[in-house]
């Protein structure tokens, strides 16, 4: 059942168009991350469902209840929506201490003072953060205001809680212990995350399902982490999930050629059916760590031969920058891998085998196919 | 079920729509208040001055504005501003420095003296220093003729040149405290790199140090000019009776002699539109000169700096600064206190003639100086609280809430600051004498419209300081906790301001508790203030009981003024 339905949901200031005919379903108990770059339009997105700005036309429902629907003239009160939020800035009140901080959504529901000191307290216990009951934020660090917000959103509602960027200001290990620890607590107690985040990274740990959000604030792509990952639907979802080569080739008949500034090359098209809506001017997107060097032997013919340009130890993994027919791609591999296999030397021809790559329709401008 | 749950969410939603309305009806009340309090006055001064009746009429302004004894007072109040200024800004410089990058000590006393000056206003100076300068009667010129056996005095203070002297000892702070905070934000590298490089102290300070601060000298400067022009209180203790007028003096005599007739509020009015005029441009100058040095080198962080070891001039520096403040700042109030213990005035200092009598009958007996004490109290009290919370309102209006027409809203708030308190007195006067149905004339709440009416700009700007420290997350993060918008106020914003909520009342109780220029022109029989009553002694000839109120007065601020830094100190532990 969809706890959070949008649906074909515009904002927009004056002219300004921030989020245009969005429409987006959130299941009941799942963890749902929405992604995209910096002013896409995710914050604005989570202030019109937590009713902090009016939407400007289609309709948003929390659990069979329209909340904001310009066309019926209905705009509930943030206090009525029943969302408990982790603000990017924490926003744990001064002049409160952590533990009247946590009471104070209890306070406004009018539970009875006793219950609402235990579900506080207990609450806290969720966040390991009850020896700091009496403290006042200023003596708490990042990470501890940050968990102060988090019991407070969870006492708010159990039902529904949105995370506005919750964990970008901390350092990169309590990022981590962070993130896993609100996976855990959503497992346990059963709510509801919708957690908004330009870390595409943190958002596949995290999440049962993704949401990637465009600069224009369209949404490109929904799925699970897998699915996002293994079949990104466009090159720019490709690329904002991260490292990425693209080559450029082209179709000639049955034929895929590769374009080539120096040899020509052919890449045979078994791994892939060519969708027949596809122009002839295609890309080859692929992965670093998808991709493997084999040294040539003689009998390889239709291989595609690329020239390794430079070898760079990392430690743990090898990056190789290699040349195929002009065009520079990354290649990253597995040290003990690349030890049993022998390490390519700088200026040698490597067979280049793509292990699982996607295929993408090329723009007509696309520089790469101009020689 | 599911009905009823639609149903009672959408009468909610009633009440959420009813929120923006509260945002929307605190933008329309403050805007509504200011409107009547900020720019009727200043519309009515216009109309009253150019209109008669319905009909433009240019008359009256130029008949009023080529009167000879109008423009020598145009000509004096802009020579006393500019002598002031050029007098003040040196004596602020040269004190500045010496507090800022040199090796002077007792730094610490010398700042605690200058803070002095800021708490009294001017016109106790002139009270002070005309006991000890005036031609015949002042104890100093009295000494003098006795040594001598002369009949002329050693100085007259009641000449411009006074005049000059008194405002230039109470506005020299505005320009010292400008510049010492910009030399201890500048970054004293750039100062040291010029000595590395080859340069003396001197071409140092000429060409690296005070290039830098022209902007704070500026800013400090134009605040000296500003008030040195709608000044009342010195020319008015020590210019009257010599005829020495200046523009909002005149205002004054021409109000007071016309006993309230409208032709003479009429003349006023125009006279106070031309004051507006030299304030305005001075204003204009100021931006020039701002626009003209704006340096990034002057940082918010504060650095030790090099300081200038003052060597064999230590000594006579010292002595001249210590003995120059000590007459600016220690002799008048002495003066005044001592003054309100004589048994009458002129008596020679000595023990055997100083009395009681002057407290008894200030306090115990003569009702009009109780009265005044009380109307003081009230009206700053009442002044600082609703002005406080006015200010709280606009400034939330125009940081939170930005409607279309915040910047309407912003510069009304803004606009008494550049406005004479004698000019906005004749305007509270043209509103609120009949002319809208409602005659305030001689009540108190004439006056205290008035103080609101001045004030408004310094509550807005503190609670504005303090409002933007309240990140707009907080009041949300409160509101999805299911708190009301009133709430959200009452329980978050509110609470987080209060400190800066409670200095800003202070800020605005202590100017009222010793305002003159505006209550001087709006007290009825009634409603003398406290600023009013020692003015009115002083000028009936009753000196020592002028100066034991005075101390009365200098009494309270100090009080004002230590709970105010209490509370200030308070602060910094939250």
């Amino acid at each position: 059942m969809a706890i959070v339905a949008m649906k074909d949901v515009t904002v927009q200031y004056g002219k300004n168009v921030v989020i245009e005919g969005l429409s987006l379903e959130v299941e009941k108990g799942e963890n749902l991350a929405i992604v995209g770059p910096s002013s896409c339009g995710k914050t604005t997105l989570m202030r019109a469902l937590c009713g902090f700005i009016k939407i400007s036309h289609g309709e948003i429902v929390i659990k069979d209840t329209v909340v904001s629907s310009p066309a019926k003239r209905i705009m509930v009160a943030p206090e009525n929506r029943r969302i408990g939020v982790v603000f990017q800035d924490y926003a744990v009140w001064p002049h409160l201490t952590v533990i009247e901080n946590i009471i104070y959504p209890l306070k406004k529901r009018k539970v009875n003072k006793l219950e609402a000191k235990e579900r506080a307290y207990a609450a806290l216990a969720q966040v390991k953060m009850s020896d700091f009951a009496d403290r006042l934020p200023s003596q708490l660090s990042g990470g501890q205001q940050q968990r102060v917000a988090l019991a407070r959103a969870l006492v708010s509602s159990a039902e529904l809680i949105v995370l506005d960027e919750p964990i970008t200001n901390l350092d990169a290990t309590l990022r981590e212990e962070m993130a896993y620890e609100i996976r855990n607590l959503q497992k346990t107690i059963g709510v509801t995350v919708i957690y908004i985040t330009h870390d595409q990274e943190t958002a596949m740990t995290i999440s049962d399902r993704m949401v990637i959000m465009d600069k224009v604030g369209k949404i490109r792509q929904l799925g699970t982490p897998e699915e996002i990952w293994t079949h990104p639907t466009d090159r720019d979802v490709y690329t904002f999930l991260g490292v990425s080569n693209f080559l450029p080739l082209v179709r000639d008949r049955e034929q895929v050629r590769l374009v080539s500034r120096t040899e020509p090359q052919t890449i045979g098209n078994t791994f892939f059916d060519i969708p027949k809506t596809f122009g002839s001017n295609l890309l080859l997107a692929s992965r670093p760590m998808d991709i493997r060097l084999s040294p040539l032997s003689e009998t390889d013919v239709g291989v595609v031969r690329g020239v390794v340009q430079r070898v760079t130890y990392l430690g743990n993994q090898f990056d190789y920058i290699v040349d195929i027919g002009g065009h520079e791609i990354r290649v990253q591999e597995d040290s003990l891998e690349a030890f049993r296999r022998g390490v390519p030397e700088e200026g040698s021809v490597r067979a280049v085998e793509f292990l699982s790559p996607s295929l993408y329709e090329a723009d007509a401008q696309d520089p790469r196919f101009v020689f | 079920m599911k009905y009823f749950l639609t149903h009672m969410f959408q009468r909610k939603s009633a009440m959420g729509d009813r929120r923006f309305g509260l945002d929307q009806g605190l933008f329309i009340l403050s805007l509504l208040i200011l409107v009547v309090t900020v720019l009727f006055p200043i519309l009515m001064i216009v109309i009253r001055t150019f209109f008669k009746g319905t009909q433009l009429d240019w008359r009256l302004f130029t008949q009023v504005v080529l009167a000879p004894e109008n423009l020598s007072a145009i000509i004096n109040t802009v020579r006393i501003a500019f002598m002031v200024t050029v007098f003040g800004t040196l004596l602020g410089l040269f004190y500045a420095w010496l507090i800022g990058r040199s090796d002077i000590p007792l730094k610490g006393v010398m700042k605690a003296l200058f803070t002095i000056p800021y708490m009294f206003p001017p016109f106790f100076g002139a009270m002070a220093w005309s006991l000890m300068l005036a031609p015949r009667s002042g104890y100093v010129n009295k000494l003098f003729m006795q040594l001598t056996g002369g009949t002329s005095p050693l100085l007259n203070i009641n000449t411009i040149g006074g005049i000059v002297f008194v405002e230039t000892c109470y506005y020299f702070p505005f320009v010292f405290l400008q510049v010492v905070s910009a030399l201890e934000r500048m970054d004293p590298t750039l100062e040291e790199s010029a000595r590395i490089a080859g340069a003396g102290q001197w071409y140092v300070i000429r060409k690296i140090t005070l290039p830098l601060v022209l902007p704070a000298i500026a800013a400090g400067a134009m605040l000296i000019l500003i008030s040195s022009l709608s000044h009342f209180g010195v020319p008015a203790i020590l210019g009257f009776s010599n005829n020495i007028f200046t523009l909002p003096t005149k205002i004054y005599q021409l109000i007071n002699r016309s006993a309230g007739s409208f032709q003479g509020i009429r003349e006023g009015a125009s006279l106070s539109i031309l004051l507006v005029i030299v304030v305005v441009a001075a204003l204009y100058l100021q931006r020039l000169v701002l626009k003209t040095g704006h340096y990034d080198i002057i940082k918010g962080k504060s650095m030790r700096p090099m300081l200038i070891k003052l060597r064999g001039a230590k000594i006579p520096l010292l002595s001249i600064s210590l003995v120059s403040l000590f007459v600016i700042v220690v002799v008048p109030l002495f003066m005044i206190l001592i003054v309100g213990f004589l048994k009458a005035y002129g008596l020679p200092l000595k023990l055997e003639n100083l009395t009681m009598r002057n407290y008894q009958y200030i306090l115990g007996q003569s009702k009009m100086v109780q009265d005044s004490i009380v109307n003081s109290l009230f009206l700053s009290v009442s002044s600082g609280v609703i002005t406080m919370f006015l200010g709280v309102m606009i400034a939330y209006v125009v940081i939170k809430v930005k409607p279309k027409g915040k910047g309407f809203l912003e510069i009304l708030s803004l606009l008494p600051y550049s406005i004479p308190g004698i000019v906005l007195a004749i305007g509270v006067i043209l509103v609120w004498s009949g002319a809208f149905g409602v005659n305030l004339y001689n009540t108190i709440w004439i006056i205290l419209i008035a103080y609101i009416a001045r004030y408004v700009s310094f509550a807005m700007k503190s609670a504005s300081a303090s409002l933007e420290q309240v990140h707009y997350s907080l009041e949300e993060a409160a509101r999805s906790c299911g708190a009301t918008h009133l709430e959200s106020l009452r329980d978050i914003t509110l609470p987080l301001i209060r400190p800066g909520m409670v200095a800003g009342f202070f800020l605005i109780f202590l100017p009222a508790m010793r305002e003159l220029t505006t209550s001087v022109l709006l007290y009825g029989p009634f409603t003398r203030t406290l600023g009013v009553a020692i003015y009115a002694i002083n000028s009936e000839g009753n000196t020592v009981q002028a100066s034991a109120l005075a101390t009365v007065a200098i009494g309270i601020i100090v009080a004002g003024n230590l709970a105010l830094r209490f509370i200030t100190k308070e602060r910094k532990g939250l």
